[in-house]
């Protein structure tokens, strides 16, 4: 493996730890007991949420809404046997509230997650444990002296050892004390905690968790007359003599729409009881009437019956879904009217109200003011002050609105809103709360983060994205490339291969032919010298045929020699021509001197060929015909090019010798062929100097692979004209 | 290795899903009320015996008809065994349930019928309308002996089976009972308390009037409310349709005199062995038509009806 590859290698692997760790660091940081959350700095983000409208206030979560089994998880699926206490308050009424333990597969729903579950009940000021497994199976409640009332705190301390659970309920306002256990067959041995409320809103604070043993739940199982099983009631029977047990004498359902807990101030029933489309519209103030509707935004709070919605005015603690009646008049302040409520009661609980799907233009028309609506336009822009309320500006073809609402407990479904996607908003529409009619006519004021839904994403082209798509394709193409390239590398290094293994062969074969030939040659006129009988023009064409055979030797070795990629290897450009020099020499005494400048660099091969013909072709020149008694050879490395000089005290070139001669042309055109400038000096009895001055040549580029697909198609398209 | 850890990091959010193949997804209009525990006992009783699991999630709010398709597409997607669904309104999930019978899953619509054409892998089990009229008839021509001003009350053109309950219990009275008039045929409304106006204004301008028939639960709620509020217990009486606790303990606390119950758990033991025959090619009848119950204090606590109204199934 080479070493390039073991960095990336190594790069991969760190990378994909240091992913791993930052994954598991969350999940190890949650996993460990005990644990406690105080909600101090108004942060949730390790509760997840399955349904209600959760918020965090004051060090305390809380749920506005009526919804059926709205639960927030969270801590550690592996958690087995461990105790938890936690402060909760209901804020509503008919309902339970409650904590889960062991719990595990949550979803929205109203039984669906698998897990112990232990409340309060108002119904039947009972406290509950059962199993939840995507169904609810209730073990015997245990009635909670002094009731369970609406903005009551009471503490919860639960104990899940094995299979067993035992719960101890407080009053912290009266401190009476109310206990339950139970055991459950073929319970689930560990999973997370969670808070829940059913058909009620809620609120919890100081949470903790901690590991139990059965001492913790012997010290609850002591006060508890029975262990219990969750399997009661089965039987409608069973569940009506429950009730009846529970209600004391007292109707099982009580049809009097009046809770002394939620009236604020009580209604005055002489009021005429008016739709609140019909109110009196006045700046002044309307008429004093009544109204009945249900809560379909808590904060600020609006109400709603079937001809429309409003926004009113009062500090009852009220969920959504509550319907309620309100006694007061309406003043119209601004561009809607809003109720002033002076009493408040609780009528019934968990009213759902379907949205009206609308337009946006329709909603601007005021016509739907203070009713819930649905509709959807595209997200231009987002942001979320310090005190978590999020403002999105929105629009579709013919409006551009605001939506306000409460970031909830995570930043997370903040984050993934993207500019440019077309979003579902469910919410009140409200003229009322519309800071520039001009701008933006009406805003839409959901429940929760919940009723903000991602239909499609942001358009392929549109700002960073179209800005990440770009860089993408650049990178892509840059990788394409990239492989190109290696491969033509790897073509190359396989073409220089087989150069070399042809040197070879012909060094084996054609220079040994010639050597042999040579040899024989030699030894014949060796013999036919000593004979003597040889005529002096035979033995002249003899020595003739010698000479040829020694000069095509030393040829065809040179040329071998370049083929050969081994020799750029074993030795710059200037040795290898000393080499080739001395063997042109053939044993004759000509003094070289070698002069090298610089850090000796890499040459391209065309280039290196150049150079080596052309200083070749001038060594030989000086050989044959200047007479000189020295040459200096000499090669430069300069920053941007590398330069050849040689240098002789011979006879020099005339100029007419220079024009006619073929040696000089090749240098010429050889120089010219690699960029490089072939500059010839001489002076007559003074010797020549010839110097060579060529770029070091470029390796395959893009550049080169463009020029390379334009000539490909030119050729092409030559071919394939007529 | 580093591809390893990095499939094991993928995989580990979406190895944890239960495969639904060996399950059957049942999506009620509401899962709390006891209408749909005894469904669930019914299931539970035939997916024991078939050695199936049961996935049970309903939407919050009988309105919430998203919701409901939403639970009915995970399932198509989760290439469940079968699904049972009992649709909120007549057409909202005929593209859900077309989906889900592409994909070869069968599907039983539970409870009354929907406009949906017939296929292969679709049945239905149903609540006998007929029946449901000709057993109100019968205890009004009872309790009025055969004269008598009547009103009813929660129509609602988009619930599958409401108006024609509507429709069966005046065809019914007109054949038993022809001097029962149906004076008043009311409009349901999004909440009990403004239901509860509709029915004082109708108590209130018809003296006459000597039943409210309640085709749904929240009217029935809202209708013993209104009674009690204009102290009309002696003058009016209250039938309710289909069961919830909260209506079953008024007609124990004497509220309501008389409730039509369905036979939920038969109904949901016949909608898995339908499942069950069509992947086993066996021949499904369809539809199926279950029998409706009256329930009164008189024979709430008999056994056969304390069966049909078994809340789980520990009981058994």
């Amino acid at each position: 493996m080479s070493l390039r590859t073991r960095i990336v290698v190594g790069v991969i692997v760190f990378g994909a730890l240091a992913i791993i760790f930052a994954s598991m660091r969350t999940f190890l940081q949650i996993g460990r007991l005990p644990y406690r959350d105080g909600f101090a700095r108004n942060h949730a983000e390790r509760w997840h949420v399955f349904g209600g409208v959760w918020s965090l206030k004051d060090g305390m979560i809380i749920n506005r809404s009526d919804e059926l089994g709205a639960k927030v998880l969270t801590g550690s699926r592996s958690w087995t046997n461990y105790q938890m206490t936690a402060d909760m308050e209901m804020l509503g009424h008919g309902g339970d509230i409650g904590i889960l333990l062991r719990t595990r597969d949550a979803e929205n729903g109203i039984n669906s997650y698998r897990g112990y579950y232990t409340a309060i009940r108002s119904r039947d000021n009972a406290l509950v444990t059962g199993v939840g497994n995507y169904d609810w199976i209730e073990n015997q409640p245990v009635s909670i002296a002094g009731g369970v009332h609406s903005g009551v705190w009471f503490r919860i301390h639960a104990v899940v050892v094995d299979c067993d659970l035992a719960v101890k309920v407080t009053n912290l306002q009266t401190g009476q004390m109310a206990w339950a256990a139970m055991h459950a067959n073929g319970c689930s041995f560990s999973g997370q905690i969670g808070l829940r409320s059913l058909s009620t809103g809620g609120a919890w604070k100081n949470i903790h968790v901690e590991s139990a043993a059965a001492a913790d739940m012997q010290s609850i199982v002591q006060h508890v007359e029975t262990m219990g099983h969750p399997e009661f009631p089965l039987r409608e029977d069973d569940y009506a003599r429950m009730r009846q047990a529970y209600a004391h004498g007292a109707n099982l359902v009580s049809l009097d729409n009046s809770d002394t807990a939620y009236t604020e101030r009580a209604i005055d029933r002489q009021a005429p009881l008016r739709s609140i489309k019909s109110l009196d519209i006045s700046r002044s103030g309307g008429s004093f009437v009544r109204l009945r509707g249900v809560v379909t935004l808590t904060d600020p709070l609006y109400v709603q019956d079937a001809t429309g919605g409003i926004a009113v005015l009062s500090s009852a603690l009220l969920n959504l879904g509550d319907e309620v009646e309100l006694s007061g008049h309406a003043v119209t302040a601004g561009a809607a009217p809003v109720f002033h409520a002076s009493g408040v009661q609780l009528l019934w609980d968990r009213t759902p109200f379907v949205p009206a799907s609308i337009t946006f233009t329709q909603a601007a028309s005021g016509a739907f003011e203070g009713s819930l609506i649905e509709s959807h336009g595209r997200l231009l822009s987002k942001t979320v002050s310090s005190d978590g309320m999020i403002t999105l500006e929105l629009e579709d073809r013919a409006q551009r609105f605001k939506v306000i609402v409460a970031q909830g407990l995570s930043k997370s479904v903040f984050k993934s809103w993207k500019t440019g996607s077309e979003l579902r908003v469910r919410g009140i529409c409200s003229v009322q709360s519309a800071s520039s009619a001009e701008e933006a006519p009406f805003n839409i004021l959901p429940r929760s983060v919940a009723d903000i839904e991602v239909i499609a994403g942001p358009p392929w082209n549109s700002g960073w994205r179209l800005v990440y798509l770009i860089g993408l394709a650049i990178l892509l193409i840059a990788s394409l490339v990239y492989i190109y390239l290696k491969a033509e590398r790897w073509r190359m290094r396989a073409i220089l291969q087989e150069r070399e293994r042809l040197a070879l062969e012909m060094h084996d074969t054609l220079t040994q032919s010639f050597a042999g030939v040579g040899f024989h040659l030699q030894s014949m006129r060796k013999g036919l010298r000593e004979l003597g009988l040889v005529p002096a023009a035979l033995m002249h064409k003899l020595d003739a045929a010698c000479e040829m055979t020694a000069h095509t030797h030393r040829e065809a070795s040179e040329r071998i020699s370049t083929l050969h990629s081994a020799a750029q290897k074993d030795g710059d450009l200037l040795t290898l021509l000393r080499r080739s020099t001395l063997t042109m020499l053939n044993g004759s005494d000509l003094p070289i001197t070698l002069h090298r400048v610089g850090e000796p660099r890499h040459i391209s091969m065309d280039v290196y060929e150049a150079l080596f013909r052309i200083g070749s072709e001038a060594a030989a020149n000086v050989l044959h015909h200047s007479g000189a008694t020295e040459m200096n050879l000499a090669l430069h490395y300069d920053h941007k090019e590398v330069r050849l000089t040689i240098t002789d005290n011979g006879s020099g070139i005339c100029r007419n010798e220079a024009k006619k001669g073929m040696g000089l042309q090749s240098m010429m055109t050889r120089g010219a062929c690699v960029g490089a400038v072939v500059d010839i000096r001489s002076v007559a009895g003074q010797g020549t100097v010839v110097s060579v001055v060529a770029p070091y040549g470029r390796r395959f580029s893009l550049f080169d692979w463009f020029r390379f697909q334009w000539h490909r198609i030119q050729s092409s398209c030559s071919r394939t004209s007529p | 290795m580093g591809a390893v850890l990095f499939g094991a990091v993928l995989c580990m959010n979406a190895c944890h899903r239960a495969p639904m193949h060996n399950r059957i997804v049942v999506v009620p209009r509401f899962s709390s009320d006891a209408r749909w525990l005894s469904e669930h006992v019914g299931i539970g009783e035939a997916t024991a015996h078939a050695k199936l699991d049961v996935y049970w999630n309903g939407p919050s709010g009988e309105a919430n008809m998203q919701e409901q398709t939403e639970l009915a597409e995970r399932a198509i997607h989760g290439g469940a065994y079968g699904i049972i669904v009992e649709p909120s309104n007549f057409f909202t999930m005929n593209r859900t349930i077309r989906q889900a019978l592409a994909h070869d899953i069968p599907v039983v619509v539970l409870g009354e019928r929907i406009d949906i054409a017939p296929s292969p892998r679709l049945s239905f089990v149903l609540s006998d309308i007929s029946e449901a009229g000709r057993l109100i008839a019968g205890h009004l021509d009872t309790i009025l002996h055969g004269r008598g001003e009547v009103a009813i009350f929660g129509l609602d053109p988009q619930t599958p089976g409401n108006v024609e309950r509507a429709d069966a219990i005046e065809t019914a009275l007109l054949q038993s009972a022809p001097e029962i008039h149906v004076v008043e045929k009311l409009v349901g409304s999004f909440s009990i308390g403004s239901s509860e106006q509709v029915a004082e204004r109708v108590i209130r301008e018809r003296p006459g009037l000597k039943v409210i028939v309640a085709l749904t639960p929240r009217e029935g709620y809202s209708a013993a409310a209104a009674v009690h509020a204009l102290h009309a217990e002696n003058r009016v009486r209250v039938i309710a349709c289909d069961q919830t606790l909260e209506v079953l303990m008024l007609l124990r606390q004497g509220a309501i005199d008389a409730i039509l119950i369905q036979d939920m758990r038969g109904m949901g033991s016949t909608a898995v062995e339908n499942i069950v025959a069509e992947h086993h090619h066996r021949h499904v009848a369809s539809p199926v038509y279950f029998k409706p119950w009256l329930v009164t204090r008189e024979n709430i606590d008999n056994e056969r009806i304390q069966q049909l109204l078994l809340m789980h199934r520990g009981q058994l």
